[in-house]
């Protein structure tokens, strides 16, 4: 089987054990019922949404239910999303479908996580490539220092200190909402730090390795202008641990931009998945986490894809694909 | 090992005395070299110390509660007199004795998850990297799987079900960081395999349980500390975020992240509410990561003799880096 084919295969299965996973921790370990209306509830009122959510069923049933309406991109209802009134009596309505919701904040999440990974991505590069290029001099230790920082740091408080010098101390920045680039600036800023550490770390190693290398005496004798050297030549042929990292990145923030955006009260997938948490909204968490973890998967197939293209010596018969 | 003896007779001879004389001492000289590494560890301990000991040690009673002095700023002393090292919170609590009582929460949740995921993930590994086949083929292919997944999501969601606290937290941990282990366990185990020790010691009867016990896992010990090092630093980092998130440890438990979370309330007033416990957190990952690069250094057969050695020839070679 081709290489391309074979991921592409193992994208789907893990998404299925994914949707499996949902599965059986809603359904088999929790009790939907009692997590949706909360341990107060009365039994009538439990049993009615039994009923109404077809739990009464046998569980195997339920499961291929489950996955014949993923299928169809239904996620269920939610009772709570734009309900004010009591649990109890939203029951009674026809209820919000959870996916468009869940999609609607799509855009939010794409415009932070692109926003920081671009800007980490193009400062990482040439932080890394300078530091590769000028090896144990002020800015190779900066970069030592940032990757170091960057993993030791916890994201949220990130964060609030630049909440508390940018917005409380200096007042130049909104301390969180959505609109104009100055909302942007702070979350985008937070959560390209982690990013911006590996990335640079990577750029740098990889640049080393490369700078050593026969080819690029080869280019200096020749007369190519040192930057040349360095961010043509030596910099094509270090892409793929680059495009690997930044792939890794890229998964790691769809996930990190929950907790930036739960912070700066971004209106994106991961503010409303932490909302539908707390809201004991299991419908709306569900989809939310079915979706961005659809598109962590995606981003791995896809850097998988971008490898093929790089490198195309990286053909049909590595076994297992990326470590 | 076969590498220490290969690298270390390309020295010259005084130098491979002293290179297979390695000491304890020999150890704590080379921390003491390294100016970075011997101040984390120093933090470490005493943080261990402040966490084990903060019933006895704190300066004030961590719950105590009291109104009189409601936001003393850092270094500020209350109206009735009580100085306070980083300040109070909004009750009146005395923050420096909520940080001691929160590493206690904090550092015992990194160490027990990465002692639980370290047992789990080792043992599989081990058993996956010796008896190969369809063991070891499953259990790669649930790693790959499982490191694919967003873990803080996943986390989210269970512990959403389940419902949070100190043991459900380890639960999770357990479950979703074994892999780190199993990987790197395995992957020592298939390097060692092909080592004449053990050939030898299979060639004088020694049982499977005999081989892994006293001869594999004792050569896998020193990448496997730093790894734990590194995953005690991951999991603070990881039980921040879900006590954050309202998921992870709950009051009146209380941990770094969870007391950044109710300081939040008050940041326009009280900054360092939320200033120290981040600054606990931070410092603590970074000592972790910078003594887990030193234990990487010396305890790799490329580099540890250099550190080994003291310093005194004018030619030492290049420091290449791990």
């Amino acid at each position: 089987m081709p290489y391309l084919l074979r991921r592409f295969l193992q994208s789907l299965t893990l998404l299925f054990v994914l949707v499996s996973f949902v599965f059986v921790v809603g359904r088999i370990i929790g009790d939907p019922a009692l997590i949706m209306l909360g341990t107060s509830a009365t039994e009538t009122a439990l049993d009615q949404l039994r009923e109404n959510l077809g739990l009464n069923e046998p569980i195997w049933r339920q499961y291929l239910v489950f996955l014949g309406d993923l299928a169809q991109g239904d996620f269920g209802v939610s009772f709570r999303y734009g309900f004010s009134m009591m649990p109890s009596d939203a029951l009674r309505s026809e209820g919000t479908p959870v996916l468009p919701i869940v999609l609607e904040r799509l855009p939010a999440t794409f415009l932070l996580a692109g926003t920081a990974l671009v800007f980490a991505f193009a400062l990482a590069v040439v932080l890394g490539c300078l530091a590769a290029m000028y090896p144990r001099s002020w800015i190779d230790n900066l970069v030592n220092v940032i990757s170091l920082a960057s993993v030791s740091v916890v994201q949220f408080w990130l964060g609030l200190i630049l909440i508390i010098v940018f917005s409380v101390q200096l007042g130049l920045l909104p301390t969180g909402g959505y609109g104009s680039w100055q909302h942007l600036v702070l979350p985008a800023l937070t959560l390209a730090a982690r990013p911006l550490g590996r990335i640079s770390q990577v750029v740098r190693s990889a640049m080393l390795d490369e700078l050593s290398r026969p080819y690029i005496a080869a280019a200096r004798a020749k007369g190519v202008p040192e930057w040349r050297v360095v961010f043509v030549h030596a910099l094509k042929n270090a892409s793929i641990p680059i495009v690997t990292i930044t792939g890794d990145e890229l998964s790691q923030l769809l996930t990190g931009a929950m907790l930036v955006e739960t912070v700066f009260a971004w209106p994106g997938v991961g503010l409303l998945l932490i909302d539908s948490l707390g809201r004991r909204d299991l419908p709306m968490a569900q989809a939310g986490i079915c979706v961005v973890a659809a598109l962590v998967i995606l981003v791995n197939l896809a850097v998988d894809f971008a490898y093929t293209v790089l490198n195309p010596r990286i053909q049909m018969d590595n076994r297992g694909g990326r470590a | 090992m076969s590498a220490v003896d290969t690298n270390t007779a390309a020295l010259p001879e005084e130098e491979h005395d002293r290179a297979v004389a390695i000491t304890w001492r020999a150890y704590a000289k080379a921390l003491l070299r390294d100016r970075v590494a011997f101040v984390s560890a120093v933090f470490l301990l005493l943080l261990l110390i402040a966490a084990a000991g903060a019933h006895l040690l704190a300066p004030y009673d961590p719950n105590h509660a009291n109104l009189g002095a409601r936001f003393v700023p850092p270094l500020g002393t209350a109206r009735d007199g009580g100085f306070h090292l980083l300040g109070t919170d909004e009750l009146g609590r005395d923050l420096f004795s909520r940080l001691m009582h929160g590493a206690r929460v904090s550092m015992s949740i990194g160490l027990l998850g990465a002692l639980c995921s370290g047992i789990v993930g080792i043992t599989l590994g081990v058993l996956a990297g010796f008896y190969r086949g369809l063991l070891e083929d499953l259990l790669m292919r649930a790693v790959d799987g499982m490191m694919a997944l967003p873990s803080l999501l996943i986390a989210l969601f269970i512990l959403f079900v389940i419902g949070p606290g100190f043991a459900n937290l380890i639960l999770i941990f357990t479950l979703l960081h074994w892999m780190v282990f199993a990987r790197m366990a395995r992957s020592l185990t298939l390097n060692h395999q092909q080592s004449t020790y053990i050939t030898a010691a299979r060639a004088i009867g020694g049982s499977d349980r005999r081989i892994i016990l006293t001869h594999l896992l004792p050569n896998m010990v020193s990448p496997l500390i730093v790894l734990f090092t590194l995953e005690i630093a991951v999991l603070i980092l990881s039980e921040a975020s879900l006590s954050f998130l309202g998921f992870g440890v709950q009051a009146p438990q209380s941990s770094w992240g969870l007391m950044i979370a109710r300081g939040r309330e008050y940041i326009s007033s009280a900054w360092w509410l939320v200033v120290m416990p981040g600054a606990a957190i931070f410092l603590t990952a970074l000592a972790l990561n910078l003594v887990a690069a030193w234990a990487r250094a010396i305890t790799d057969p490329v580099q540890r003799w250099r550190w080994l050695t003291p310093p005194r020839r004018k030619n030492q070679p290049v420091d290449h880096d791990a």
